[in-house]
């Protein structure tokens, strides 16, 4: 079975007597360690389609399961456990919490741990690995756009997590910075993160090895672009 | 050890105490049929009302006011700031500010000001809903923060208790030193 398995997924919105299908009838796969990129025109549902892999949003009908693990029938705490097992997030408004430095931020994750863990350690591992060596006692206010963006790519990874699900995450740099964000994408990927990634710049597909287009919640195209290492 | 025996361990584990919590819930369960022949009330116990409010139309961001503990050991902060500002952010740690604002009934709301599973800690008030500034995800202020729409609907900054004394909301710093995200 594959790693990522999307069933038939639907998901509709309603609102008073009007019904918006988001979601149509979605199914794809993810292997361990591919990186996927979801295309589509803005209300497409490609921010929807991740929260559900994120077990964030519940779907209306289908199945997503994550190394075996059938997400959906798990109660809401398991999911919470497995959101921190397995997942790590990063939003387009990386919003940092502005009072901590880089490296506390990089940290608030571990606070949401059962049992209290310290990570300091490998919370400056990652600084390093993402060049923000020296920066940790920074603030994010001191900090660029794309400095911001790599502490919250930090704070993701904190937990080791396997998947990273990333909705628009140059969505708000410069293109120059951008590229170095994706850049740091692609070596995570690498490394053997399993990486999904909701964004509408098509320069971005050269680090990918599929992509899925949406449109009007349905998938239009599935591509596979390179083999995964 | 792998992610999935990591998880399956921690999974069993929490069973374990849920199984412990279902019991006791059952006990409280058959007091609380007793209960059940007393009509519900409309308003929630313990909370602070004021007048009805309606927010359609406006836009209100949050105010930030200083924390301020007493030696009671409680966050204090001033009703009528609440009342003049709409939603209040007050800084009282790091990593957990609090919010308070009032719903359309009227009832006022404290809560930790994050959205968890974001890690956004700034809201507003839009057209009768609580709107996360990061996710952008709405709660309902007509229906108790009840999920509109957005990523993060099923966790509405999470409410905590407090009493209102002399004009002042007091909220137990013990309470909000405990807390802990849900996700
Ligand atoms: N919680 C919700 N309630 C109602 N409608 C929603 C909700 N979330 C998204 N939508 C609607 O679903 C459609 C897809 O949204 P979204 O998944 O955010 O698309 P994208 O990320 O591709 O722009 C849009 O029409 C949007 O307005
Ligand atoms: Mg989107």
């Amino acid at each position: 079975m594959a790693y990522i398995q999307v069933e038939s997924v639907s998901k509709k919105y309603v609102k008073g007597n009007v019904e918006t299908r988001v979601l149509k009838d979605v199914s794809f796969q993810v292997g361990k360690g591919e990186f996927w990129i979801v295309a589509g025109p803005s209300g497409s549902g490609k921010s929807t389609l991740l929260s559900i892999l994120g077990s964030l949003n519940e779907p209306d009908s289908g199945r997503v399961l994550v190394d075996e693990l059938d997400l959906f029938s798990l109660s809401h705490d398991e999911r919470a456990l497995f959101r921190l097992n397995y997942l790590g997030f990063i939003f387009q408004n990386f919003h940092l919490l502005p009072y901590l430095t880089a490296l506390e931020n990089i940290l608030l994750p571990t606070l949401a741990y059962p049992h209290k863990i310290s990570k300091e350690k490998e919370a400056r591992e990652l600084l390093k690995m993402l060049g923000l060596e020296g920066k940790e006692g920074k603030y994010p206010k001191e900090l660029s756009g794309g400095e911001q963006e790599r502490v919250a790519i930090a704070r993701a990874l904190i937990m080791e997590p396997e998947i990273l699900l990333a909705d628009e995450p140059t969505g708000n740099l410069d293109s120059k910075t951008g590229e170095e964000v994706m850049k740091i994408f692609a070596e995570l990927n690498r490394r053997g993160k399993t990486i999904i990634m909701v964004t509408h710049n098509l320069d971005h597909l050269q680090y990918a090895t599929h992509a899925l287009f949406l449109k009007d919640g349905e998938v239009l195209e599935i591509k596979t672009l390179k083999e995964a290492n | 050890m792998g992610k999935k025996e990591e998880f399956l361990r921690q999974k069993n584990s929490m069973q374990k105490a849920l199984k412990i919590i279902i019991a006791v819930l059952g006990i409280i369960a058959v007091g609380l049929t007793v209960m059940l022949f007393i009509p519900a009330k409309k308003k929630k116990e313990g909370a602070y009302y004021a007048a009805e409010i309606n927010y359609s139309g406006q836009e209100i961001q949050m105010t930030d006011i200083p924390a301020v503990v007493n030696k009671e050991g409680k966050i204090e902060i001033p009703l009528e700031d609440v009342q003049k500002y709409g939603i209040v952010y007050v800084p009282y740690s790091p990593t957990k500010p609090l919010t308070a604002f009032f719903l359309n009934d009227g009832r006022l709301a404290v809560a930790v000001s994050i959205c968890e599973p974001c890690q956004g800690y700034r809201f507003k008030i839009q057209d009768n809903a609580l709107v996360c500034m990061t996710c952008g995800t709405r709660w309902s202020l007509l229906d108790d923060l009840k999920g509109i729409d957005g990523g993060c609907t099923a966790y509405p900054p999470d409410e905590i208790p407090y009493e209102v004394k002399d004009g002042k909301i007091l909220v137990d710093k013990n309470i909000v030193d405990a807390w802990q995200p849900r996700v």
